[in-house]
């Protein structure tokens, strides 16, 4: 369903410009009773902010500590640019199997805004974007033990590795300005491995930047409080 | 709720697949023109793992299965045609373990390939390994065991 959404939204996002010249022509005849809007200039605003979500969940989760923080810049009138990053730790801890991973994780891509600029400095809007994410994992010695009550129990260890994954991600929010220059902002995030076999071994319990390891596709969020700073 | 949000994602793994990899065999004897041909055992008894102290007996049966060790080249079965017959045949079968990721939820199991066989021939006339490989494929039969008449 939420592909669906996805691809749904996309082409809404090439019919945008059409729609907002369609305005323009309109607000031709009624120039004198509807304010202009200025244009831009320099596009020069920047916001950085921590997700909480991720804060809370680090505290209700026995098994992963994370943190992510997202940095964006406006690029064009309705385009931004975002990069985002983080850190985890898990462990895995069963009868069967105890292991830990830690990962690092930087995902790039452009956010596009939904709706047109209410007034000059509205930087409240809903948007839709995609992301490459890229992440080194990094797996400790993980121990098993194999329980056969007719042979014998079995235990073994499974040396350190570290390994890279990426993934694509689209995500889709709303940023709200609560505060002057102070955003609060969800969204929500399908990503799809890109190469899922390197987690088909003792995958991370959670890989920051992604979710659950074992999984090649997942759904996530995120709920940034951001700053911003330059001219809007 | 949503603390049960943050949770329903990381809830702990649950193995659903408990049973460990197993040897399959079955019996044949050897005709009056020389031909191997499968056969049924009224009381046959099978004695395995650590010390030989399990035993299975299926009456009636073609053939049996049971667990291979885990991690171990080497292990012993004792089999006898009826389960009241004095005499025991011991077998030693020689394999290959080698390790394979189930699932974070299952951990490892070992599979193996077989390499050899040596065994007694009290009612054993020969015991072949007719597939080498014991995995997770439960439609496989590995082991041959022709029966003296």
């Amino acid at each position: 369903m939420l592909i669906g959404f996805f691809f749904l939204a996309l082409p809404l996002l090439h019919c945008y410009p059409v729609f907002a010249q369609a305005n323009e022509g309109a607000n031709d005849s009624t120039r004198s009773s509807k304010p202009k809007i200025e244009k831009e200039k320099i596009p020069g605003y920047y916001r950085v902010g921590l997700d909480l979500s991720k804060w809370v969940a680090s505290f209700a989760q026995s098994n992963y500590k994370t943190a992510e923080m997202q940095i964006d810049k406006r690029l064009r009138q309705n385009v931004y640019g975002a990069v985002e990053m983080g850190y985890a730790q898990s462990s895995l801890t069963t009868d069967k199997l105890q292991y830990q991973t830690k990962n690092v994780f930087v995902s790039v891509g452009p956010d596009k805004t939904l709706f047109n600029r209410l007034f000059p400095g509205d930087i409240e809007n809903a948007m839709v974007g995609i992301r490459y994410g890229m992440s080194w994992v990094q797996r400790a010695d993980a121990q098993y033990t194999i329980a056969d009550s007719i042979w014998g129990n079995t235990q073994g260890m499974v040396p350190s590795t570290s390994f890279f994954c990426h993934w694509i991600e689209l995500n889709a929010g709303f940023r709200l300005e609560v505060k002057k220059n102070v955003f609060a902002g969800w969204n929500i995030r399908f990503r799809g491995m890109l190469n899922p076999q390197k987690l088909k071994e003792l995958p991370p319990a959670y890989i920051a930047g992604y979710g659950a390891g074992e999984k090649p596709t997942s759904l996530g969020y995120n709920f940034y409080l951001t700053y911003g700073f330059g001219r809007r | 709720m949503s603390l049960s949000l943050f949770s329903s994602c990381t809830q702990q793994p649950y193995c659903l697949d408990v049973l460990l990899p197993e040897l399959r065999s079955y019996y044949s004897t050897i005709d009056s023109n020389g031909k191997w041909v499968d056969t049924t055992l009224q009381n046959p008894s099978i004695r395995f793992g650590t010390n030989g102290n399990n035993l299975t007996s299926i009456k009636n049966s073609n053939g049996f299965a049971i667990p291979i060790p885990q991690g171990q080249n080497l292990f012993t079965i004792y089999f006898r045609t009826d389960s009241a017959s004095v005499s025991e045949d011991t077998l030693q079968i020689v394999c290959e373990p080698y390790r394979q990721f189930i699932s974070k939820a299952c951990g490892y199991r070992y599979y193996a390939t077989l390499q050899s066989c040596t065994f007694t021939h009290h009612q054993l006339d020969s015991v072949l390994v007719v597939h080498p490989s014991v995995n997770a494929d439960i439609t496989i039969k590995h082991l041959q065991f022709v029966i003296r008449k």
